[in-house]
């Protein structure tokens, strides 16, 4: 039996929820709540706490109590010192791939570690209800998350022991849980508002028959309720007498946050709420304030949801009059001041039929459903975020697939030589908006050589850019005269590799920081282990083009290759990567003839590199 | 008509993505146009509508998703397919990528220079949008709806060739390059003047 679920990975709350035969459900705890606050724990004294229990100690014990991770996922540890959140936890010296907390036990975790404990949580829910173990997930990622960013959340379903079948952007699960038994929404376009507690997005699809086609997303990684509970807890705090957060005990932080928290969910439905914040060591504060004064304090949050809305339409090439409704997704649009922005925005009421905190985990778990072969009649075509470009003469970026482009998506362009002789040519692979490559995200180089002599100008190299249904890129550039190719599957540097995911799972109970030296080792085993599975497979396929003393010779160096990979001397992997490559040279050569003979298809050109 | 890979009846992987015999999705054919890949009538009369309703038909037949208990062989022509899809789809919705691809598909290569006087013409009205923003509004206008008269003029020649059956005849296609050089011109030189340059989105 196939018990595939849909995670909703959320900033401030988590959701599992299941399809099988009929109707999606969410899993629920012995409270019958669905929700998992995605919050952990470490005490000074005792045990680390997840979830609900984490909540309730930290208003009571000291201790680190880590919220909205999410913030950080696929962040390096600059984008967490440049947070603007009350800082209750502590950051270790990260490095610029992956932020760090310093946590009570002299420990550091990563937000992808905290990430997969929360989803082992889920996934443990959702054993014991189905009775078995989960087959595969859905894990929701907002839309606008990066490559990094999704990188990030994979590797943190990996490491829950997840087999992650898809990410799915948030606005799109909640499209699909919203639309599916509504049938008179046939043929319309609709706008999916989505506010969460610490991101934004807004996507624009059309429905047709079971399609979801997503038109156009935009967003902000960095924008949600707990902006809103910032500002009110920095005004409780300014009133209890300091000015200044920083170097608060974390208690009184902690507290801060949970009071304006329920103030704010409290403004949702009342016109009127007492404050009442009496810290230890502070002025006792007790005010009465109105829902105009509330909105009038978080305007300037709420303003940042404009330039992501226009962006949308825009893209989309539509205006409110076109819409068929706009559906509201997220706790924090509960809001009025949310809903009013809403209405005044799109010029419409929105559609308020749908939970807000379920629809996510729902539709993620739809999907799960189909990909893991159950009859939906449905189809989700989900858009890449950011544009995928190259870099060209002069640092200027050239966009390859543009933004909102439905995945899976092929683009090519051709290039030709600049220099006279030309034999190679650097690719660097970008992801963004922005016209100069230091505006925007690196996220691969490689080499395409071997390009015969020529005039400037007269080779030709044609590079395409595939992108597969989880996102993922592979370039390949084509020399057209000789058919020379190189290729990249490209794997953004900040996320993790492989090795690094399978060392973290070894290494999950201490948690050691992991020196320079160890991870030089680390990316060394994983390239062995990308030649050695290379060699083997040209072997397998086209090992008689070789003699038995020249296949002999290719075999001996990946076999001392394999044994130098489980041993600890890098050098020594190095030297043998480097003589592995030295003695399949002439193979690689004889394959590439052979290959320029047929028709070259893409799979096929990933094989030689 | 080619044979299915699967079970070996004739099919038509354009008319229908899969095989009438076995249920299977069928490859594209080598050399597929974009109008082959959609399943559309070769025209350049195709309303954005049409083309984005035949891109979710079509996805709903050749998506990856919708296979998930197919053999490997069959999942890779899905992803394929779709690759294709999406690349066709978005050549198609472009008025001027769509009249690039009927020229090629007559064999036709247009010259991407521009003729002296539309490069002297380009130049003094860049000129002239230095003057202020009046004038340069005022320019926007102009460009526009001459870019719009040569587009319907494109959609006329365009129709009177799919009439007569010769949108493959390079002889009679070749005229049109220049005019779709020129339009191509007139849209870059249109959106300089907006001012439409790719904003920068807000990024963290």
């Amino acid at each position: 039996m196939e018990r595939a679920v849909g995670i909703d990975l959320g900033t401030t709350y988590s959701l599992v929820a299941t399809a099988g035969k009929g109707a999606a459900r969410v899993l629920r705890d012995a409270n019958g709540d669905g929700r998992f606050p995605s919050a952990a724990f470490f005490g000074r004294n005792g045990k680390d706490a997840l979830g609900w229990d984490a909540l309730h100690r930290a208003e009571h014990e000291d201790g680190d109590l880590l919220l909205s991770i999410k913030r950080f996922m696929g962040r390096g540890a600059h984008a967490a010192r440049q947070d603007p959140g009350l800082r209750s936890f502590r950051l270790a010296a990260g490095d610029d791939r992956m932020v760090r907390f310093h946590v009570e036990g002299d420990r550091t975790v990563t937000p992808i570690e905290l990430s997969a404990r929360y989803l082992a949580a889920l996934k443990a829910r959702a054993e014991q209800d189905l009775g078995g173990p989960v087959t595969g997930a859905v894990i929701t990622v907002p839309a606008y998350f990066d490559d990094a960013q999704r990188q990030a959340t994979k590797d943190a379903g990996k490491l829950a022991g997840l087999n992650v079948l898809r990410l799915l952007a948030e606005p799109t699960a909640a499209a699909v849980a919203y639309g599916l038994d509504r049938p008179e929404h046939d043929n319309g376009r609709y706008v999916v508002f989505d506010l969460g507690g610490g991101t934004f997005d807004v996507s624009v699809l059309a429905f047709e028959r079971g399609v979801f086609q997503v038109l156009a997303t935009s967003g902000d990684t960095a924008l949600g309720g707990d902006d809103f509970d910032l500002v009110l807890a920095r005004m409780l705090l300014r009133d209890a007498g300091w000015d200044d957060p920083a170097g608060l005990p974390r208690v009184l932080l902690n507290q801060a946050r949970a009071a304006a928290k329920a103030a704010k969910e409290r403004f949702s439905t009342e016109e009127r709420v007492e404050i009442v914040f009496a810290p230890e060591g502070g002025r006792p504060v007790r005010r009465t304030m109105t829902r105009q004064e509330f909105h009038v304090l978080v305007d300037p949050v709420l303003r940042r949801c404009r330039a992501p809305c226009e962006a949308a339409m825009r893209d989309a090439g539509l205006t409110g009059a076109d819409l068929g409704g706009v559906i509201l997704v997220g706790g924090s649009t509960r809001m009025p001041v949310v809903r009013a922005f809403v209405r005044e925005f799109f010029g419409r009421e929105p559609l308020l039929d749908a939970n807000p905190d379920e629809v996510v985990a729902v539709g993620a778990a739809l999907q799960a459903d189909l990909l893991s072969g159950g009859d939906r009649d449905m189809l989700l075509l989900d858009v890449t975020p950011l544009s995928l470009g190259v870099e060209t003469m002069g640092g200027v970026v050239d966009k390859i697939i543009p933004r909102n482009t439905s995945i899976p998506a092929r683009a090519r362009t051709t290039f030709t030589t600049y220099a006279d002789g030309q034999t190679g040519m650097d690719f660097h692979v970008v992801q963004g908006e922005r016209e100069k490559v230091e505006d925007c995200k690196s996220l691969a180089r490689f080499k395409l050589s071997g390009i015969p002599p020529m005039a400037a100008g007269i080779g030709r190299v044609e590079v395409t850019y595939a992108l597969d249904a989880d996102g993922l890129l592979t370039v390949t550039a084509r020399e057209t005269t000789t058919g020379r190719t190189a290729s990249v599957e490209v794997k953004p540097s900040y996320g993790l590799t492989d090795a690094e995911v399978e060392q973290m799972l070894v290494d999950s109970m201490d948690f050691a920081e992991q020196d320079m030296e160890s991870r030089l080792l680390i990316e060394g085993r994983v390239e062995a282990q990308r030649i050695i599975d290379a060699t083997r497979k040209a072997l397998r396929e086209d090992g008689a083009m070789l003699s038995a003393a020249e296949r002999r010779s290719v075999e001996d160096v990946t076999a001392q290759l394999e044994v130098a990979k489980n041993a600890r001397d890098r050098h020594e992997i190095t030297r043998l990567i480097d003589a592995l490559d030295h003695a399949t040279a002439e193979f690689a050569r004889r394959r590439m003839g052979a290959s320029i003979q047929s028709a070259l298809k893409d799979h096929s050109i990933r094989e030689f590199t | 008509m080619t044979k299915c890979p699967h079970c070996d009846a004739t099919t038509d992987p354009v008319a229908e993505p899969r095989c009438q015999g076995c249920r299977a999705l069928l490859p594209l054919p080598a050399g597929a146009s974009p109008f082959d890949v959609l399943g559309l009538p070769t025209s350049y009369a195709l309303t954005a509508e049409a083309l984005d309703a035949a891109f979710r038909r079509r996805s709903m037949a050749v998506h990856p998703d919708r296979l998930a208990r197919a053999s490997d062989k069959e999942r890779r022509i899905a992803v394929e397919r779709t690759a294709a899809l999406t690349e066709a789809h978005r050549t198609l919705r472009d008025v001027e990528a769509r009249a690039l691809a009927l020229l090629r598909l007559a064999g036709v290569t247009p010259d991407h220079r521009a003729d002296p006087t539309l490069l002297a013409d380009l130049m003094e009205t860049r000129e002239r949008a230095e003057q202020g923003d009046d004038v340069r509004r005022a320019l926007v206008e102009q460009v526009g709806s001459a870019r719009a008269g040569l587009l319907t003029d494109l959609e006329r020649r365009f129709g009177e060739l799919e009439r007569e059956q010769a949108l493959r005849d390079a002889a009679r296609v070749a005229p049109l390059g220049a005019l779709v050089t020129r339009v191509r011109y007139l849209t870059r030189l249109w959106e300089d003047l907006q001012g439409q340059r790719e904003h920068a989105v807000h990024v963290q």
